[in-house]
């Protein structure tokens, strides 16, 4: 399950190809190290080579799964992820020093009580989720078409009317009005929008830039505020700010390897520390799903869902998901049951995925209440991509074998509807860019 | 382990993955006088470890993991030691050209790629050139197997849109 594109392969093979070492690699580390050595013990001049050399070790240890940070929480009892029907968890909790226990569900890939149902043919509908494809933002009826070149490539409603759009993900973004002029032009990797529209920053170089509605710069915060390797390691060897949601005025961004976070208010400049690395923020509910470290010799994938202003913990799943979106009221998780590479106990009998393409999870319980979707490597109606509004519906990029790919709007009882028509994909460059691009608020 | 030893150790390992190594290095940082410096900054401190990598039993993975740290060291630049600046130990030959593929497609996607942001170039070798699956990314990126998805996502999105514009 590794979809490799021949022409990317190529390119990177025939490059490697091309490589050819004509030195004694081996001999040449060890007089290296044991320059490095001389210039540590005289202690003077290379302070930061001193922390380099210690850094990536350390580093590695803090990341790995097999490592030894504890997990920030009690004793837990557990039981399988309920399918769809509210229950109690069950178990009791072991006697450990805390004395709250932590509900911790086990998504096994038991049959959820709903299965998406993908529709065929012509569009029948509409949906509430804006959406961008070729230029045009469709937001229910209204149809904006975007100047310039501007095609898409994320789409964020902003406060007043206008819109955050990507180019492609050529790292450039701009701002656009309600007629969709381009009014300013922003850098950066990656995107975050609060659910009103009215705050949004750009991740760039690990730094990340605040900017209200129309763009205008609130704050920053620096890469070299980020404090975000773990002690004795160099910030540079950490990937820094990583948003991961905005509440408010307020920020929410891991801090590299840390495994903490932050809470940046952009309204006052304030930064206070969040315990654990959220993944995702529910703005809606003042929860966030975070990524829990394996223990040592698990092969398991653990997310836990907490409380922002309390840091309790609600509930822990672990299966094989990874998260992708909060629903717009936080009542939901999505999440995709296709994952790469893992091992053979994550996987049914047959070494099939447990889940579908789209896994939708109930947040008051962490139920598994419709699932779906096959993978286009087993072939049929393939999700790719997906938003539950705040009518309650899932909005799914559909893929179909024939490469194109529909939009349609499902209930949570798994019927769905199209609601605009199939389009080509490229496919010069498998996991590449789809033809719509559904809002992220 | 004594020092003899474990120098010896270290050798066969390098001698036995040299070639492998120093391709990786140079499609990380695609430039061939940084690529020295990777190679060699990261296996000196891969012999300075020698003693854990080797008990973990997962030496290559270890060694991809240091090369992307390093090569996502903004402060490289900065620290670089040109130590023996005259003496190449790697040779970087033009490509022969990959069967079935137009050399100037093959050049143009070579340079989108080294233009990819760091961790977006990084994943996309370590999936595509080094096959690694999502969660073996993960653990050599150290970030989540989501994290990766998106990287992938996002450098193959940039790349098919750049390759679209040099075409259009």
């Amino acid at each position: 399950m590794n979809p490799i594109d021949p022409g990317l392969k190529q390119v990177l093979d025939e490059r490697g190809e091309g490589v050819r070492v004509v030195a004694d690699l081996a001999e040449r580390a060890i007089a290296r190290d044991r320059s490095n050595r001389r210039r540590e013990l005289g202690g003077t001049a290379l302070v930061a080579g001193l922390v380099l050399a210690v850094a990536v070790p350390v580093g590695w240890s803090a990341v790995r799964p097999t490592g030894d940070r504890p997990l920030p929480v009690g004793p837990s009892a557990s039981t399988t992820a309920p399918t769809g029907r509210p229950s109690a968890p069950t178990g009791s909790a072991s006697s450990a020093p805390t004395p709250t226990s932590i509900p911790t569900l086990t998504a096994d890939g038991a049959p959820a009580p709903v299965t998406v149902r993908f529709a065929t043919g012509g569009p029948t509908g509409t949906t509430t989720v804006p959406y961008v494809a070729d230029g045009v933002i469709y937001d229910g009826t209204r149809q904006i078409a975007l100047t310039g070149k501007l095609t898409g490539g994320s789409l964020a409603r902003l406060a007043g009317g206008g819109w955050l759009v990507a180019q492609g993900e050529t790292g450039v973004y701009y701002v656009v009005d309600s007629t969709g002029a381009n009014t300013v032009r922003l850098d950066g990797e990656s995107s975050t929008v609060n659910a009103d529209g009215s705050v949004f920053v750009i991740e760039s170089r690990v730094s990340l830039t605040a900017y209200d509605a129309a763009g205008a710069r609130i704050g920053r915060l620096t890469a070299s505020t980020c404090d975000c390797a773990p002690q004795g390691v160099a910030d540079a060897e950490s990937p820094g700010y990583d948003a991961v949601g905005i509440v408010g005025p307020v920020v929410y961004a891991s801090r590299g390897f840390t495994g903490s976070s932050v809470a940046w208010d952009v309204a006052t400049g304030t930064r206070r520390a969040v315990a654990g690395s959220p993944t995702l923020v529910d703005a809606a509910r003042g929860t966030a799903l975070v990524g829990v470290a394996p223990k040592p010799g698990s092969k398991q994938v653990c997310n836990e869902l907490t409380d922002l202003t309390s840091g309790r913990t609600i509930w822990r799943l672990c299966g094989p998901l990874v998260f992708r979106a909060f629903s717009a009221d936080g009542a939901y998780l999505l999440a995709t049951g296709y994952i790469d590479g893992l091992d053979d106990s994550q996987l049914g009998p047959d070494r099939t995925f447990l889940y579908g393409g789209l896994v939708v999870v109930r947040t008051s319980d962490g139920a598994v209440v419709m699932e779906g979707g096959s993978s286009s490597a087993r072939g049929g109606a393939s999700p790719v991509s997906y938003r539950l509004g705040g009518d309650g519906t899932v909005t799914v990029q559909v893929g179909a074998t024939t490469g194109d790919r529909s939009l349609q709007r499902c209930t949570l009882d798994g019927e769905c509807i199209v609601v605009a028509p199939g389009r080509a994909r490229d496919t010069d460059i498998p996991e590449g860019e789809d033809p719509y691009f559904l809002a992220d608020n | 382990m004594d020092d003899a030893e474990r120098r010896a150790d270290f050798t066969a390992y390098v001698r036995a993955r040299e070639q492998s190594l120093a391709r990786l290095a140079y499609l990380l940082s695609g430039d061939r006088d940084a690529v020295e410096d990777l190679l060699q900054k990261a296996l000196a401190k891969v012999y300075r470890h020698w003693d854990r990598v080797q008990v973990a039993e997962l030496p290559d993975a270890y060694v991809r993991r240091v090369m992307v740290n390093e090569n996502n060291s903004r402060w490289r630049g900065l620290l670089r030691r040109h130590e023996s600046p005259s003496s190449h130990v790697l040779e970087v030959l033009d490509p022969p050209g990959a069967a079935g593929l137009d050399p100037a497609t093959s050049i143009d996607l070579w340079h989108h790629v080294q233009s990819l942001p760091r961790q977006q170039r990084a994943a996309v070798v370590l999936r595509y050139y080094e096959d690694l699956t999502e969660a073996q990314t993960a653990e050599v990126l150290g970030c989540s197997i989501g994290t990766v998805k998106s990287h992938t996502s996002r450098a193959i999105s940039a790349l098919r849109s750049r390759m679209s514009e040099a075409t259009a």
